[in-house]
């Protein structure tokens, strides 16, 4: 009964690939464009519905088993064996969802701009929570996208044809951190330009950015079609993971977990965002029971509510001393920053 | 040649008549003095032309255009370029970046060219280089790299005529560009702005309460009262009229 | 580029820290003795005849173990918030009050050996559940008591089988889940089994017309598509299903809707509704429903779920009492006998927490216990072994929820359903249970 390491460096690293890009997505929406997307969960969840309808379809197809209901677990084994046996099937599979839900995840994103022309701040958030909730209900009696509220299983690891389960689930996790970091270069890069310094003179003043000739209406569009995109990702990666797609999982507080992140972190402020999703991960893993048992802490009561309690305290009062979170925003690394410094 | 012209322009907030009827039109190169008391309509007026506002009726013309009912970023796209009377700066960027954000046509505004900063790098700095000639002539070289919000009330006016400067226009609509700055800065900025109307040819309209500098400079002044133009002409004619005296006297 | 290369470090250094806590957790695990907790000295349990030593003393801190203490960690993934957070307490309190009994048996018996339960909240999400699942597999626990819900446990199984973690559900009843050898038990019956008793049961008690209104969740789903399917091709009747969202704040709308059903229904002698309801839905419908003049005039079915004291006085008010009296309401248990072991679970359950223990809440006792006498035929802490000896040892137990034969899939082998109303006795209101359809013959008799 010894510790066991392998599924806690698993479970940490996958969690925090995971919440890093919707952190990020949200940080490109919010902190830098300053359109609150609190539909989040529902980009996030496009992307689960698009992994999991298409893999499972496409497997099933693959099986040749026909007359078997899709969202059986019978059918679920089904798709389990055709993914150990054809792993060149089961990597394109979810490197096309990766790809689909990324351009779905886009879509959505340009069709939920068409409220963000028109709303701002308060407004806008709540209509894109009820878009979310509305997704959230759309799914659960939709049955064929992921089988409404019994939840689409067998959603295979990629990785899953290396054989040791244990192995394939670290090695994903390992492509889920990856996957993640590359979006973090993405996004540094992305708004370290002409563009980030557009977002976020939208931000500090909308109108003023209008009268100097910016169509701030495309390009609150655009910082919501690339946010949804990602966020979509992160759902692909999340089906993936958790290998079953449920639409009643994709409730407000995942957005809420998301938002919190980047307030921890900082907002308009990438490494913020990165120290805001570690924090936020390691509090939720490293504050359990059977991580305190792992230090040989033994508590004589449930800390199940009592860590829920504490982290909400250790958030507030970490945002008490630095309203602006823990690192705070930064002049965009461009090359007028640059010339300007080059002065003296 | 005129590249300006308002025709019974109008707008009314409820039953306030901020812009009341107002015609008259300007010439290229001119240097226009606007002036009224508090409340005349003098800043209504800028954001009726600049697209900020709608006008209820009337018409207005930017070198032989239509232009009323346009968006303000249209209108910027046309030649017209404002600023504000409260300085509107971009308090999440520094000095420098505020001054990034007008110029026309940066590749970089496109958010997949952005990625690829080779593709934007050379326009960006000869466009800092520009803007830290304008920051230097505005003597706010000390606070380039300062946040926005972190500089003195004297030099977020100039910000604010610096970052218009930067967005190219023909037509410039400052809304009091000296208010606050120290008096020997507020006539070096009225110098500038002659030399830039002579060297480039730039048109300005300028809302001004400091009618001893002003006057020094403009050769014709528009003055306003309850959203009408009561007064149009050179300066040291426009002083010596009743009506403006009264409308500055009865405020 | 200079940007890159900082953004690259930062990275860097982010899953360098990462690391550096990950293997200064792991230093500190292996430098520090793990703390063995005893058992807590045992509550009023007049029943157990263990006597506890009032020498020993426990410090809260850190509490010595008596040299030679082998501890086993029962890991209990039951979710206490979302939509487990009025349920999922009361089974977790379950399963611990039975690992408190088996450690009470063992200390009286002088075994060296102690369980140690350690409670994951796995919120009722997939999500929630593998991470419950991941943090008790890194804390190397082997056995595991839950996750509650099917999704959870759907979602779980493949790390479950990889892990070799055996976890035994109280109350998944999908009956897709049954897969034959895999980690996964369940000790209850699947839906199956309630709604073909609960088919035959309304069928032979003369009504053909029936309107159901249901949790749009995997639960209600269940019940209420199975109980349509078997009612109408078996007894010919007909239904109409009204399946609402749960968790929304009123369900005036609704009950509406499920008047108008009943009056399309006919709203006669043959007409009546099922309910397939938790508490707060549950009351709110029972609260609009008796004001309506239709609902109130026909006969009430419900799932084994309103078998709760939420729904009768003194919890519920006294009207919704009244109703439920009055449309004789009527539902099934999945109850064999009553037997000793639920008389004397119930007594410490109520004397332990100072409440009546919810229906599923038996299932989480007996779960916790055959997760423990398992280990402890096994002989060993190991997944492997626990998952062979576990059908054996269930064959063997009969617990609070009755006999736990499991069939092929590793789930309850299915059992006898108790059929139970409400009654006022000297006034005050009570579940009575009136019949039993068995499970052996599929018939339904009543008593009296």
């Amino acid at each position: 009964m010894g510790v066991d390491i392998l599924p806690l460096v698993t479970s940490i690293v996958t969690f925090y690939g995971i919440y890093l890009i919707l952190a990020l997505s949200f940080n490109i929406e919010y902190g830098f464009a300053g359109q609150p997307n609190f539909g989040k969960v529902f980009f996030y969840s496009i992307g689960a519905y698009v992994a999991g309808n298409f893999t499972a379809n496409m497997l099933m197809r693959a099986s040749g088993v026909t007359g078997v209901d899709f969202c059986s677990d019978l059918a679920a084994e089904v798709r389990f064996k055709v993914a150990m046996s054809k792993p060149w099937l089961i990597i394109a599979l979810f490197l096309l969802s990766l790809l689909i839900a990324a351009a779905v995840g886009g879509v959505f994103g340009y069709l939920t701009s068409y409220p963000a022309l028109r709303l701002s701040g308060d407004f806008l958030a709540i209509v894109l929570l009820a878009f979310g909730e509305i997704g959230r209900v759309f799914a659960r009696n939709y049955t064929p996208l992921v089988c409404g509220v019994y939840g689409l299983s067998g959603v295979p690891n990629p990785l899953v044809w290396i054989g040791d389960p244990r192995m394939a689930r670290l090695a994903y996790s390992a492509i889920v951190l990856a996957i993640a970091f590359g979006m973090y270069l993405l996004t540094e890069r992305l708004v370290n330009s002409p563009y980030g310094r557009l977002l976020k003179s939208i931000r500090d003043d909308e109108l003023v950015s209008s009268v100097m000739g910016k169509v701030t209406p495309r390009v609150k569009g655009s910082a919501l079609i690339i946010g949804s995109s990602m966020a979509a990702v992160a759902g692909v990666l999340y089906a993936f993971y958790v290998q079953t797609v449920v639409a009643d999982d994709f409730i407000p507080i995942v957005t809420f977990v998301v938002v919190t992140m980047v307030m921890l972190g900082g907002v308009a402020n990438n490494k913020g965002t990165l120290l805001g999703a570690m924090v936020m991960t390691l509090m939720d893993r490293l504050t359990r029971a059977s991580f305190l048992r792992i230090l040989g802490i033994s508590v004589g009561f449930d800390i199940s509510y009592v860590r829920y309690i504490v982290t909400g305290l250790l958030i507030i009062l970490i945002l008490m001393v630095k309203p602006e979170g823990l690192i705070s925003e930064k002049p965009l690394k461009t090359p007028a920053i640059e010339e300007a410094e080059k002065l003296s | 040649m005129e590249i300006l012209k308002l025709e019974g322009v109008r707008k009314y907030f409820g039953g306030v008549r901020a812009v009341d009827g107002v015609s008259f039109s300007v010439e290229e190169g001119a240097l226009l003095g606007i002036i009224g008391p508090n409340g005349s309509g003098k800043t209504t007026l800028f954001n009726v032309i600049s697209g900020v506002y709608k006008p209820d009726s009337g018409k207005i013309y930017f070198m032989g255009e239509r232009i009323d009912g346009l968006e303000p970023h249209e209108v910027f796209k046309k030649g017209i370029v404002r600023s504000f009377q409260n300085p509107r700066l971009f308090l999440g960027m520094t000095v420098i970046e505020n001054l990034m954000i007008p110029p026309r046509g940066q590749i970089g505004e496109n958010p997949v060219k952005a990625l690829f900063r080779g593709l934007w790098a050379r326009q960006e700095r000869s466009l800092a280089k520009k803007a830290l000639e304008i920051i230097r002539a505005h003597q706010l070289t000390q606070v380039r790299l300062n946040w926005s919000g972190e500089v003195s009330g004297g030099q977020m006016k100039l910000i604010e005529i610096s970052r218009a400067l930067m967005g190219e226009p023909k037509l410039l609509l400052l809304d009091e560009p000296t208010a606050g700055v120290a008096p020997k800065l507020a006539r070096e900025i009225f110098e500038r702005i002659v030399k830039l109307r002579d060297e480039l040819g730039l048109t300005f309209m300028i809302i001004e309460h400091r009618l001893d500098v002003l006057f020094d400079y403009v050769e014709r002044v528009l003055v306003m009262h309850q959203g009408k133009i009561i007064c149009d002409g050179p300066p040291d004619y426009v002083v010596k009229d009743e009506r403006v005296v009264d409308a500055y006297l009865g405020e | 580029m200079a940007e890159e290369k900082k953004g690259l470090k930062y990275g860097l250094a982010a899953s360098v820290l990462l690391n550096i806590i990950l293997l200064a957790g792991v230093a500190w695990a292996l430098t520090h003795p793990k703390v063995v907790e005893k058992p807590a000295p045992a509550g009023p349990a007049p029943t157990v005849t263990v006597t506890v030593t009032a020498t020993k003393t426990v410090t809260p801190t850190a509490p010595a173990a008596p040299a030679g203490i082998i501890e086993y960690p029962i890991g209990l993934a039951i979710a206490v918030s979302g939509p487990y957070a009025v349920e999922g307490p009361y089974r977790r309190d379950a399963a611990l009050l039975a690992i408190e009994h088996v450690n009470k048996m063992l200390e009286a018996a002088g075994s060296p050996i102690r369980f140690k339960p350690i409670h994951e909240d796995s919120k009722g999400t997939a999500e929630g559940a593998i991470a419950a699942l991941e943090a008790l597999a890194a804390a190397g626990v082997k056995v595991v008591v839950g996750p509650l819900s099917s999704k959870e446990v759907r979602a779980v199984k493949s790390f479950a089988d990889a892990h070799k973690i055996v976890c035994i559900s109280p109350s998944s009843t999908a009956p897709g889940l049954a897969v034959p050898d895999d980690y996964i038990f369940r000790v209850v019956q699947t839906d199956v089994a309630q709604a073909k008793a609960l088919a035959q049961v309304v069928a032979e008690l003369g009504y053909t017309k029936v309107a159901i209104i249901g949790r749009d969740d995997d639960y209600g789903r269940g019940i209420a598509d199975m109980f349509e399917k078997l009612f109408t091709e078996k007894y010919g009747g007909t239904v109409k299903k009204l399946m609402y969202t749960p968790d929304l704040p009123d369900y005036s709308t609704e009950v509406q809707r499920l008047a108008e059903m009943v009056s399309d229904l006919g709203a006669d002698e043959k007409t009546a509704v099922l309910i397939i309801a938790f508490d707060a839905d549950g009351l709110n419908i029972l609260g609009h429903a008796r004001l309506n003049p239709v609902l109130s005039k026909v006969r009430w079915f419900g799932s084994e779920s309103l078998k709760r004291p939420t729904f009768i006085p003194p919890k519920a008010p006294a009207e919704i009492g009244e109703f439920v009296v009055s449309v004789k309401l009527t539902g099934l248990f999945p109850s064999p006998e009553r037997n000793p072991v639920t008389e004397f679970f119930e007594k410490e359950y109520r004397s332990k927490y100072g409440k009546d223990p919810t229906p599923y809440s038996y299932y989480a006792y007996d779960a916790a216990w055959l997760a423990c006498l398992s280990v402890l035929a096994a002989g060993k802490y190991d997944g492997e072994a626990v998952k062979k000896v576990l059908p054996t040892v269930a064959e063997k137990y009969i617990g609070a929820s009755g006999y736990k034969k499991l069939d092929e899939n590793g789930d309850c082998a299915g059992s006898d359903y108790r059929i139970w109303t409400v009654v006022v006795e000297a006034g005050e209101y009570k579940f009575k249970e009136v019949g039993v359809w068995s499970f052996a013959t599929e018939k339904v008799s009543f008593f009296g």
